[in-house]
């Protein structure tokens, strides 16, 4: 395993993440990909933080797992409500704001 | 160099097998499938109800609330390896972190969010 | 094992700490009375935030957390214009949550956005520049959806949270890349030349983009009139204002710390997106019949306009581009006041025909809306203009001509949608139309204040500009 490996595995996860969120339509899906993204950063900053500078880079895995949490709580709060609201959680499907 | 190369023939392995994959299955397949494909369990028992039903909200608010905590005390493992070299600032620093938490948990109780009836 | 403790100099974060314990007292309060408590409070704290950066007590500037935190003069004006959109957009959500009892949550919210702003503005590390930016988004995403009568507000609220979700995501990707550049999260790892200043520049890229998100950059404005339309009035000015004064603020910072290898994409990315945000925002605006929609391509134009201030940054850039953010603050933030004013509960989904004949019903807020619209669309005599000629000769000096040409030319088609509505208010009979509510104190005199400081901005203008000018080095 080198830094190189780790590197784009974590960048091709979040290309994954990413496309994800652009190709799926429910909510909870997207919140996924967003939750996938976020992971994929943690693997690079992981594979820079062992390969090169040492442990601080292992620190800021914690921050952003956190801040991750705080995110996904509030978002799954959100998207509860929506889908209590509109019957669906299908953002094709939800579009009474457009113009 | 070597390794990013083999990392790239493993993509391509990867992405052609997974290809390839899809490809026979089509093929091979007979379509169109008849209704029973898509139960659950081809044979046994026939399923009662369906695969997705609601939780009551209050399931989901529990969960929230233990990932969040969950996840911000994490930092007492960190805090722990260096408590030792941080001295007396480390600890104040870390009951101050605490202190922030219990806040938190103190508002979620006066909301009421933490009774189940 | 030795660990250097940083050195902590709690008398900076003086403002914050006091924004953070009366953000969290207030969510605590109850009762009949918690609504308007919880108003006081939260405007009376950020009132003194204001003030406590306006005029700086001794240690209010100063770096501290082994630099992770640095606020200068700079830093504090940035503070200044945060609290000073906070301050307005709470003062105008009075009416909006009037009836409601969970006003302490909305302002206790509000607050905590605050609080988020604060830290973008003074963060000196990437990694904190992202906590700052996410205790400015998670009670942003509630506050867009805090309205639960109007089935819009949650669809804008989920909007909002999956793209800002996504552009954190991509803020974070780019800090992780430059981390692997720089060795390090902190802007003073730039001064140094990078070991792979492709590395760097992927990295600054994304961050970039995920800044654009906040500020409504084409293409990343997407989100904006969504949210803003189903969001409650308070919240939509709060947001069309002040995370974008945060946003500048990092950008300026990013812009002014790092030169060399690596970075020189950033004046073109920048001038890029500034042409784009002026030609989407204003095109788009022109065929808007609803006037918060309106406001938010308005918006996204007028950060366009913005932006133009950070190619220029070697010359008047910065100076040009906080004084404009100054006069935006004042005149948007008028714009919403008056919006909430004749609004009467229709919320967002105001149009701009609800506003005919508002000359003969109501002619002090006509002439204050009146007193926006013009300074929005940049004439004289009103601060606008300044923000404008200011803006473009700043970027003519560094060489952006074909910048500046398509900006005037977009100015032109903004006055079509602009004075449409002064159009609208000045030239057609008030058809019976709606009932005038039945005053909204509180933001008719906001509305009242901001039109006289918008003219006060025009008519003082090169004081103004020299005294921001002397807080850039």
């Amino acid at each position: 395993m080198s830094l190189m490996a780790v590197v784009f595995t974590g960048i091709l996860l979040f290309a994954v993440g990413a496309a994800g969120f652009v190709l799926r339509g429910n909510a909870l899906v997207l919140l996924l990909c967003i939750e996938i993204m976020l992971n994929a950063v943690n693997l690079v900053l992981a594979g820079f933080s062992r390969y090169l500078y040492g442990t601080e880079g292992q620190v800021f895995i914690f921050v952003i797992m956190a801040a991750g949490a705080a995110a996904a709580a509030v978002g799954l709060a959100v998207v509860a409500a929506l889908r209590r609201r509109l019957g669906t959680a299908d953002m094709n499907r939800i579009n009474a704001l457009k113009g | 160099m070597s390794s990013s190369l083999s990392l790239f023939i493993f993509l391509l392995l990867a992405a052609g097998s997974a290809a390839a994959i899809l490809l026979v299955s089509r093929r091979v397949g007979r379509r169109p499938l008849t209704a029973g494909k898509d139960v659950p369990y081809e044979c046994g028992m026939l399923p009662l109800e369906k695969p997705d039903p609601r939780f009551f909200v209050r399931f989901y608010k529990v969960a929230l609330l233990f990932v969040v905590f969950d996840v911000e005390i994490v930092f007492l493992y960190l805090w722990a390896v260096v408590v030792r070299d941080l001295g007396w600032f480390g600890i104040v620093e870390m009951f101050v972190f605490i202190a922030v938490l219990l806040a938190a948990l103190l508002y979620v109780w006066r909301k009421g969010d933490l009774e189940w009836e | 094992m030795n660990i250097a403790l940083p050195e902590v100099d709690l008398a900076t974060l003086l403002p914050e700490g006091i924004l953070l314990t009366t953000a969290a007292a207030i969510l605590f309060l109850r009762g009949a009375r918690a609504n308007g408590t919880a108003l006081a409070a939260a405007m009376a704290a950020a009132a003194v935030s204001l003030l406590l950066s306006l005029f700086p007590y001794p240690g209010a500037a100063g770096g501290t957390f082994d630099g992770l935190v640095g606020k200068d003069a700079a830093a504090l004006l940035f503070l200044v214009l945060t609290d000073l959109a906070a301050l307005a957009a709470m003062a105008l959500s009075r009416q909006e949550t009037g009836g409601d009892e969970n006003g302490e949550t909305y302002y206790g919210l509000v607050l905590f956005a605050l609080l988020g702003m604060h830290v973008m503005v003074f963060a000196r590390d990437l990694l904190v520049i992202f906590l700052g930016m996410e205790i400015l988004a998670l009670p942003l995403y509630v506050l867009a959806g805090f309205d639960r009568g109007r089935k819009e507000g949650m669809e804008g609220s989920v909007k909002y949270f999956l793209l800002g979700g996504f552009s954190s995501a991509l803020f974070l990707l780019g800090t992780a890349l430059y981390y692997g550049a720089a060795g390090t999260t902190g802007m003073g790892g730039l001064s140094a030349s990078p070991a792979a200043p492709v590395l760097l520049a992927a990295g600054l890229a994304l961050v970039v983009a995920a800044l654009g998100f906040k500020i409504t950059a084409v293409p990343f404005h997407m989100w904006a009139p969504d949210v803003y339309e189903g969001a409650p009035l308070g919240v939509a000015a709060l947001l069309s204002a002040a995370p974008k004064a945060a946003a500048f603020a990092v950008l300026l910072r990013i812009g002014l710390a790092v030169p060399g290898a690596g970075t020189d994409f950033l004046p073109w990315a920048c001038a890029v997106m500034a042409g784009a945000s002026m030609a989407v925002g204003n095109l788009a605006a022109l065929r808007q019949e609803n006037l918060v929609r309106m406001l938010a391509y308005s918006g996204v134009a007028q950060g366009g306009y913005m932006l133009m201030g950070l190619p220029a940054l070697a010359g008047d850039g910065s100076p040009a581009l906080a004084f404009y953010l100054l006069v935006y603050i004042l005149m948007n933030l008028g714009a919403f006041a008056v919006a909430v004013t004749v609004a009467g509960g229709k919320g967002g989904s105001l149009k701009i025909g609800d506003l005919s004949g508002l000359a003969s019903r109501r002619p002090l807020v006509a002439f204050a809306m009146a007193v926006f619209m013009v300074s929005l669309a940049g004439l004289p005599p009103t601060g606008g203009f300044f923000a404008k000629f200011y803006m473009f000769k700043a970027a003519l000096g560094e060489g952006w001509l074909f910048l500046v040409l398509l900006a005037v030319g977009m100015t032109v088609v903004s006055l079509f949608y602009y004075l449409r509505v002064v159009a609208v208010m000045y030239m057609t009979e008030d058809k019976g139309g709606r009932a005038v509510p039945a005053g909204a104190p509180l933001a008719g005199g906001l509305a009242a204040l901001l039109a006289l400081a918008t003219l006060a901005t025009g008519i003082l203008p090169s004081w103004i500009f020299q005294g921001i000018g002397r807080v850039f080095p």
